[in-house]
């Protein structure tokens, strides 16, 4: 499963990178920036995209997510600190998991959009609110 | 007396809307209005509702004749469909003879919800101006206050979101420096190298406020502490360069990586060992910011035999600034160069 991480933070971006490493997927990213994402996309399918709101180029995480589900029918989860920003594009993600959480809740997140794709029963983590 | 004050600035924005004047009336309303440079038109009944959303930012001006049952009950309201830090300032103009028991209880409870004020007729201009100017600024002054809640609602999720943000990263340090560590000290040195970075940057920003940090200011904060004053151990030269709040932390994290690597096997881990970290920023090249690490003076140099932590951490940092970052591990010192576009 390629998931797109498009997080500005380098330490954060790291460890989930090795988390989602970890749990057998393939990280494509990550990407500081939404334009970055951008170039990662078209350069490389992916099956879900992790975004974060604030990225180094502004508050551009909810029109990307906005851009990849519309373009590439991409699933989104925000990954964020910026609950009220992410609420403002719910149309265009399938939750937000808030920070600070930890790499269980990540995995767990990912588990439960793969389930959810595949029309079976999904279990998200406590801190993984569903729009 | 004419009233002789300056016309008040308009910020807030306050405007009068009118209700029934009779023409003798409304001749002295336009005059000081026009003169206190008060936006003003007339409305109806029925162009008044509590959703009208200049309703909230208005002074209500009502004459005995539009002073109607109707208008009562429509004034009563919006009187009560104010925000919670607005009360309606109305100004009435009435005969002196208006009285009736009705009318009285209404008004009472339009005194209980709107700040009333009454003038009766024949309208003096003095009392008049004075009036209006006074419903005018205590509108004024709620709108101020509408804007100070805004902005604590706004400055309230900014701090959540930073306290948010600093939690995710303790928890990322902790989680790498415990990864890294063989045992309980080794953890302990770490984790606090890196708390100490963090915190000596926010102790940066808290002091420069909002402009953001000078590079030179992040260099200083952070390898401050391995400076030997004696042996020039460390030579930081640039130019005045200027990080927001994010890209200071990341380039902190970033040069707290390479100093306590040089402090443990480089040039910083033996006297007379030297590091110089110079930074230009080259205009003509799309505004490209050039920095450079390098170590001079220390035991020889190794390349490491696997990709670990540090390395992972400040590539991911360089992308995560726009820019890009290459190691040399020549024998006789390390040197590490970071390009990024400025302003990222």
């Amino acid at each position: 499963m390629n998931i797109l991480v498009v997080e500005d933070n380098a330490l954060l971006a790291m460890l989930m990178e090795q988390d989602l490493a970890d749990a057998g997927m393939n990280v494509v990213g990550p990407c500081s920036s939404s334009n970055s994402a951008l170039e990662h996309v078209h350069a490389q399918p992916c099956d879900a995209a992790l975004i974060d709101i604030d990225l180094s180029d502004g508050r551009t995480g909810g029109e990307l997510a906005k851009k990849l589900n519309a373009e590439f029918e991409m699933p989104v989860i925000f990954v964020t600190g910026q609950r009220q920003l992410a609420l403002e594009y719910s149309q265009h993600a399938l939750g937000i998991l808030q920070k600070p959480f930890v790499s269980e809740d990540l995995i767990a997140a990912i588990e439960g959009l793969r389930a959810e794709k595949a029309q079976q029963k999904a279990h998200f983590p406590k801190r993984f609110e569903h729009f | 007396m004419a009233a002789r004050s300056p016309p008040l600035n308009t910020d807030p924005w306050v405007h009068a809307l009118i209700v029934g004047p009779r023409a003798a009336d409304n001749a002295i309303l336009r005059k000081v209005l026009d003169h206190q440079r008060i936006g003003a038109e007339e409305v109806g009944v029925h162009d008044l509702t509590p959703e009208l959303p200049r309703v909230h930012s208005s002074v209500v001006i009502c004459s005995q004749e539009g002073f109607t049952y109707d208008m009562r009950h429509v004034l009563l309201r919006i009187a009560e469909a104010q925000p919670r830090w607005a009360r309606l300032p109305l100004v009435l103009l009435l005969d002196s003879q208006f009285d009736g028991a009705t009318v009285a209880a209404e008004l009472q409870d339009l005194m209980l919800r709107c700040d009333v004020t009454i003038i009766p007729r024949p309208v003096d201009r003095v009392v008049f101006t004075s009036s209006v100017l006074s419903a005018v600024s205590s509108r004024r002054r709620q709108l101020e206050i509408r804007d100070h809640i805004a902005y604590q609602v706004e400055l309230q999720r900014e701090l959540n979101h930073r306290v948010k943000n600093a939690l995710s990263t303790f928890m990322a340090i902790y989680r790498i420096s415990r990864q890294q560590s063989s045992d309980l000290e080794d953890f302990s040195t770490r984790f606090m190298e890196r708390f100490r970075a963090l915190t000596a940057v926010h102790d940066m920003l808290d002091e420069a406020g909002t402009s953001g940090e000078t590079l030179r200011n992040i260099m200083a904060g952070v390898v401050g502490p391995y400076k030997d004053l004696e042996t020039e151990n460390l030579i930081l030269a640039g130019p005045s360069i200027t990080f927001d709040r994010g890209q200071a932390f990341t380039l902190a994290l970033m040069i707290n990586e390479l100093a306590t690597n040089s402090a443990k096997y480089g040039a910083l881990s033996v006297p007379g060992g030297v590091v110089t970290v110079q930074w230009h920023l080259d205009q003509q090249n799309n505004k490209q910011l050039r920095l450079e690490w390098t170590e001079k003076g220390g035991p020889p140099v190794k390349p490491p035999s696997r990709v670990g932590y540090g390395t992972r951490f400040v590539k991911i940092s360089a992308s995560s600034l726009g820019g890009q970052c290459e190691f040399d591990y020549a024998p006789s010192g390390f040197s590490f160069r970071l390009t990024m576009r400025y302003p990222a």
